[in-house]
């Protein structure tokens, strides 16, 4: 199953059984969303639970809010996470307040969808991440999304909650391929384990992962030592205890992420285990992260300003040498 | 921890020459007194202490030549300073302290003063929290090592080589045991760790190397062969009376030439099919308590007294170096075990591989010598063994056989 139809199964099951499930956004109906993620949705259950908006981000999120108060489910789908930020007004000042300024009286169990990060040459006003934005907004659960099992479970988990959830998805992973285990269900709020390993604990998200996971083969051999790396999933809250347990048993720490590297979102965990974990660290931790530039529309300088596969196993080994891992 | 280094004595002074110590480790000395004599390019110093406390360690014998910068003495200051069996140890090992290249600092100022922290290393604190743990002086230790950052697994081989003798370091290797089991302010023995082992009930897990699975894979299917065993006593006299060479290089001249009138014992199945082999070929058991090999005599039945018996050497000579090759190890169609020698009257082997029977000997007793054939009933019928079995007991009670 592709990462697309993980997500596309968890929505249409859903709103099979429940009426007020609906979702809105831009040509998620007739089109079947600009990822396919709603395609054939609209033909089940019609145009008043699958909507096609107008190009108005803030009016998409605005609709939900108003939505979710007045009793539905909605999942609002953003075409990319640069377009969330003529949204962050609804999303900020109301998606993640309401439930606290109303005392708890109004619910919001509503989902903000949306794909971001570098893709292939799209540019700087469609490439990049907006975690770190999202993450220190309280009151909003994000989601991050590598997996394709966690997909499907993580957003059945956010359409069902009664809380407000931040659903990150990535460009490039829609046509990823990997199994669904419908049977167990999963804690969409614990950290994924991609791999055991006893040396280096790398910890990522969304794309990132599976570059890791690319360069591990060589970071094995050329250091001659075997890698712990975490999918952290869920990015607010975060997977603490995982993590500990992890960089307790490496006692080094690497944090992997796409986005820009100052004020980035790994910045918090790394600057949370050397808080928690300094006396438990043999190594510095190491962060590798994008250039601090808008990304260039030329593909070398895309690639040139983010981890890659190669840049990552080049980084991890020579920090790794230096630490004498 | 104050150390005293080679000072600069002049502008082109890149080496002193230690004329000699003026204390011993373990001496007390005070800020002033002398501690060495250093001859430069010019002339002979003294060397100074600025600070109190105790001789720990001398790090260069009278007569060495020390670059500039580097250590030549450490003195343990007042609050710090080691309970005495520890600087026993310490000098022992410190002796072996490999010199570092001196600071650049230090060749333009010449510093006798020696600051008393220890610069140019950075330890993790995974590392300080384990030195601490352990309890060792991380900068002794940052000394020691020659790492220009000290981790958590320096502190460990530092920890071990302190608390534990080889013998034990090995034992821990072997019981995956974590140093941190034992109390760490002594030396500790095999005994020690041997005692932990006993009293925790723990077990010695060994991986099996590749020699042994391919044994184990050799006899797992050897039990599974349909065999059956003749039983039979060998008038040895002839043998007794010939012992310039051992009875296995007998018995092998004798089953050579029996195999070449039998050819049921030079055969194999190889694919549903038997093949026969025009020579014999045999596999003889050589063991030590480690590894058992089965190396072959490739045409046996062509070889002198003489040819039987280097070529039994040479099987010794590769089994003390494990040294046999695969093609030594192939090719026969009968196997010889001799365990004679150890006393065992009788037993019965297993036979090698695609082999078809196997010979096992035992021990001389009363002129008998009791021989036990196993063979492969697909390849061998028991009255084709029976006949093999007369004609090798007439090879070795005929006088032709040991014919040199």
């Amino acid at each position: 199953m592709l990462y697309r139809e993980a997500l596309n199964r968890a929505l249409d099951e859903l709103m099979q059984k429940d009426e007020s499930i609906v979702t809105l956004g831009e040509d998620v109906a007739l089109y079947g969303g600009s990822f396919r993620v709603t395609e054939g949705l609209v033909e089940k259950y019609g145009e008043q639970r699958v909507i096609d908006t107008p190009i108005a981000e803030l009016s998409i999120v605005g609709n939900a809010v108003g939505m979710a108060i007045g009793g539905l489910r909605p999942v609002a789908e953003i075409m990319t996470g640069n377009f969330a930020l003529l949204a962050f007004d609804q999303i900020i000042n109301h998606m993640a307040k309401l439930h606290y300024m109303s005392n708890g009286k109004i619910h919001l169990p509503m989902v903000v969808r949306f794909p971001q990060g570098v893709s292939r040459q799209l540019a700087a006003q469609h490439s990049e991440s907006y975690e770190q934005m999202l993450c220190s907004v309280p009151g909003l659960k994000v989601l991050s999304v590598n997996d394709v099992n966690y997909a499907y479970h993580a957003l059945k988990h956010a359409i069902l909650s009664d809380d407000p959830y931040i659903f990150i998805e990535h460009e490039l992973l829609y046509n990823k391929k990997g199994e669904v285990n419908f049977e167990q269900e999963l804690d969409p709020f614990k950290a994924r384990i991609v791999k055991e390993g006893s040396d280096i604990t790398i910890v990522s998200y969304l794309k990132m992962v599976d570059d890791v996971m690319e360069a591990l083969p060589s970071i094995e051999k050329e250091l001659a030592c075997s890698c712990e790396v975490i999918d952290l999933c869920s990015l607010n809250p975060i997977d603490y205890e995982r993590l500990k347990a992890s960089i307790k048993k490496t006692s080094r720490l690497v944090m992997v992420e796409e986005d820009h590297k100052t004020g980035g979102y790994g910045a918090q965990i790394v600057s949370w285990a050397a808080e928690e974990l300094f006396y438990e660290l043999d190594a510095p931790p190491l962060r590798l992260a994008g250039a601090d530039v808008p990304l260039a529309y030329n593909r070398a300088l895309e690639l040139a300003s983010i981890p890659t596969p190669q840049s990552i196993a080049e980084d991890i080994i020579a920090w790794g040498v230096k630490s004498n891992v | 921890m104050y150390e005293i280094v080679m000072p600069q004595l002049s502008d082109s002074m890149d080496e002193g020459k230690l004329i000699a110590w003026k204390v011993d480790t373990g001496d007390r000395v005070k800020s002033g007194d002398v501690i060495a004599e250093v001859e430069s390019d010019k002339a002979i110093m003294e060397v100074q202490s600025f600070q109190d406390g105790v001789v720990e360690a001398l790090l260069a014998k009278e007569g060495d030549t020390l670059r500039v910068g580097s250590v030549i003495a450490k003195i343990a200051t007042q609050n710090e300073e080691a309970p005495k069996e520890a600087l026993q140890e310490e000098k022992k090992e410190s002796r072996e302290v490999v010199h570092r290249a001196p600071k650049k600092e230090s060749h333009k100022a010449p510093d006798t003063k020696a600051s008393n922290t220890q610069e140019g290393y950075h330890s993790s604190p995974k590392a300080r929290m384990k030195a601490q743990e352990y309890g060792v002086d991380i900068e002794r230790l940052a000394q020691n090592t020659q790492e220009e950052i000290v981790h958590a697994k320096d502190v460990d081989m530092y920890a071990l080589e302190r608390y534990f003798t080889p013998k034990a370091r090995k034992l821990l290797d072997s019981y995956n045991l974590k140093s941190t089991l034992f109390k760490l302010d002594h030396k500790i023995d095999e005994q020690e760790v041997r005692r932990y082992v006993k009293e925790h009930q723990l077990l010695l897990i060994k991986t099996l190397d590749p020699m042994q699975k391919a044994l184990i894979s050799n006899v797992t299917l050897s039990a599974q062969k349909p065999v059956f065993h003749i039983y039979e006593s060998l008038d040895a006299a002839l043998i007794q009376k010939h012992q310039n060479r051992t009875v296995t290089l007998w018995i092998i001249k004798a089953v050579a030439k029996v195999m070449m009138q039998h050819e049921a014992f030079r055969s194999k199945i190889v694919q549903e099919r038997v093949q026969i082999v025009p020579y014999a070929s045999i596999s003889l058991a050589v063991s030590d308590k480690k590894a058992l090999y089965m190396p072959v005599l490739h045409q046996a039945e062509k070889m002198s007294a003489d040819t039987i018996g280097s070529t039994l050497q040479n099987f010794k000579n590769h089994l003390q170096k494990r040294s046999f090759r695969a093609q030594d190890l192939e090719g026969a169609t009968f196997g010889i075990s001799n365990l004679g020698m150890l006393g065992i009257e009788r037993f019965d082997a297993m036979i090698n591989r695609d082999e078809s029977a196997i010979l096992a000997v035992g021990a001389l007793k009363n002129g008998k010598i009791a021989l036990t054939l196993t063979a492969d009933h697909r390849l061998v019928n028991g009255y084709e063994a029976a006949l093999f079995m007369q004609d090798l007991k007439k090879e070795l009670q005929s006088p032709l056989n040991f014919k040199e």
